[in-house]
């Protein structure tokens, strides 16, 4: 089914919306929520939940892409569920490795207090993204938006882990300086 | 965690950007030098059918191009692949459908060859892209990999006190100016300027000093003072930048008497420094293009180094860029 049809069953309050969505994006939601949760269980969670959040949603909404508006909501559901049972310390997940990584980027990554508005760090990230050659761009988004393996990356573009990891690497610095220079560091 | 506040923004991002990345992907093929010259006997010899030589690659040093020595060339970038339109304007991601297979039509006439660059192409030769024949902004390298297109840069970096005509000298302006555009945001052209404003626009921007960036940074700091009347932004004359005095979230009442709150004072600096700045992008006859920044709130232009100007010029300026 087309999106612009799903989106149309959630618009008349259809709840066929629901296993219609579930069976196209199912796999793409799971996907996000595997790397993030690395539990079965925590997984079908977040995709009901995320079915859910959709269809209290849309309407109002009208999402563009049905595909990143859901895995969107998955996302910020598991790492929120992530957050929740951290003190369980399940291993598996990319959550942690990926936010030790991204502790490179940050000045002191003890300290909670920021000075940045989100909207200004998003801002600067995603100007940030724009500038990098393609490529390099969508490394850094599969590994920090889609929380893939460093493995999983390199195959996805024919490439070694240890130069998947190398761009990676450089990027943080990038990022990092980036943000310096753009008054929106963290 | 600060790192939980980066993941979160990451999170945030523009979903075109994400929806690029998942369409994305590499082609998987061997590099085959050998293979790419047969094709071109192939093609040169036997009057062959024409058929890809190669794929583009991915390369990280800049190469040089013997004759073309003030300028580099990179590998070009999936929004340049739109502008030479070897990309389509709908297109999203470098997809195995999306990549575009340089032929041996599209080689054009030699340019030289690689100087400097990657070890491997130093010494290959150069091509123009037979689709424009008279530009130097894009080339296609013979790498031992196969053909790539390469899109050209100017790392020009001026000394303080070097003379903006400089800059415009190396781009062979004003003679080469073909063009002058003015755009608000990153990408989006807005209009062309031509006749006598774009006459007008060079002259204001011509035979100015470069001042180097520490006069910059004080004009943000003299800005930050004059809008909210306190030094909780200014600028060190040890560090040579400007630095914050307080830390955190802040709260002022600016000139108009409004209650203005931001995240640190230097989001509050940098807002007020950017207000009506634009680029305008010169591009030359042979299609380099020299971008600079405008910066009306602090009276100032980039362009490889830091200008002043006249509050008459500004006031000039923000009427031919239309951002009264």
């Amino acid at each position: 089914m087309k999106d612009e049809d799903i989106i149309g069953l959630f618009w008349k309050r259809d709840e066929t919306a629901i296993s219609e969505t579930s069976v196209k994006y199912g796999p793409y939601c799971r996907k996000i929520a595997r790397n993030i949760l690395f539990n079965s269980e925590d997984e079908e969670e977040c995709l009901n939940d995320t079915w859910l959040c959709a269809w209290k949603t849309i309407p109002p909404k009208k999402p563009n892409r049905l595909s990143t508006y859901l895995g969107k909501i998955t996302r910020n559901l598991s790492l929120n569920l992530f957050r929740n049972k951290k003190a369980e310390k399940r291993g598996g997940g990319q959550t942690e490795l990926v936010l030790s990584e991204l502790s490179e980027c940050v000045s002191s990554p003890e300290n909670v207090e920021t000075s940045v508005e989100e909207a200004e760090l998003i801002s600067a990230i995603e100007k940030f993204l724009w500038k990098q050659p393609e490529e390099k761009r969508n490394i850094f988004i599969r590994r920090y938006w889609h929380l893939y393996s460093v493995k999983e990356i390199a195959e996805i573009y024919g490439i070694s882990e240890s130069k998947t990891a190398s761009v990676l690497f450089r990027m943080r610095n990038e990022l990092k300086n980036f943000l310096e220079k753009e008054g929106a560091a963290l | 965690m600060k790192n939980e506040i980066l993941l979160d923004a990451i999170g945030k991002i523009d979903e075109e950007l994400v929806f690029a990345a998942e369409k994305s992907k590499r082609k998987k093929f061997p590099f085959i030098k050998w293979a790419a010259v047969a094709a071109i006997f192939a093609v040169i010899i036997f009057g062959a059918e024409v058929k890809p030589l190669e794929y583009e690659v991915q390369s990280e040093i800049p190469a040089k191009i013997e004759g073309f020595e003030n300028v580099m060339y990179g590998p070009i970038l999936g929004d340049e692949r739109k502008e030479f339109g070897i990309l389509g304007e709908d297109e999203i991601g470098l997809t195995e459908e999306n990549r575009y297979e340089i032929t041996e039509k599209d080689i054009g006439e030699f340019m030289g060859t690689v100087v400097e660059g990657e070890d491997d192409i130093i010494g290959s030769r150069v091509y123009h892209f037979t689709k424009y024949p008279d530009s130097d902004k894009i080339c296609i390298i013979e790498t031992p990999e196969g053909f790539e297109f390469y899109v050209v840069y100017i790392p020009v970096q001026l000394e303080i006190g070097e003379s903006s005509d400089s800059v415009f000298e190396i781009f062979g302006f004003p003679e080469s100016l073909e063009k002058m555009e003015v755009r608000y945001s990153w990408g989006k052209t807005v209009f062309e300027i031509n006749g006598e404003e774009r006459e007008r626009v060079f002259e204001i921007l011509s035979g100015k000093e470069n001042l180097g960036p520490e006069e910059e940074s004080k004009r943000k700091a003299e800005l930050f003072f004059e809008t909210y009347k306190n030094e909780d932004y200014v600028f060190d004359e040890k560090e040579g930048r400007c630095v914050e005095k307080v830390k955190g979230p802040v709260s002022y009442i600016d000139q108009n008497g409004e209650k203005v709150s931001g995240g640190s004072p230097s989001v509050l600096a940098r807002k007020l420094f950017l207000e009506k700045s634009c680029s305008i992008i010169l591009v030359s006859e042979n299609g380099f293009e020299l971008y600079i920044s405008y910066y009306p709130a602090v009276e100032m232009f980039w362009a490889r180094g830091y200008f002043s100007l006249s509050e008459a010029e500004t006031e000039t300026l923000n009427k031919i860029f239309k951002l009264e």
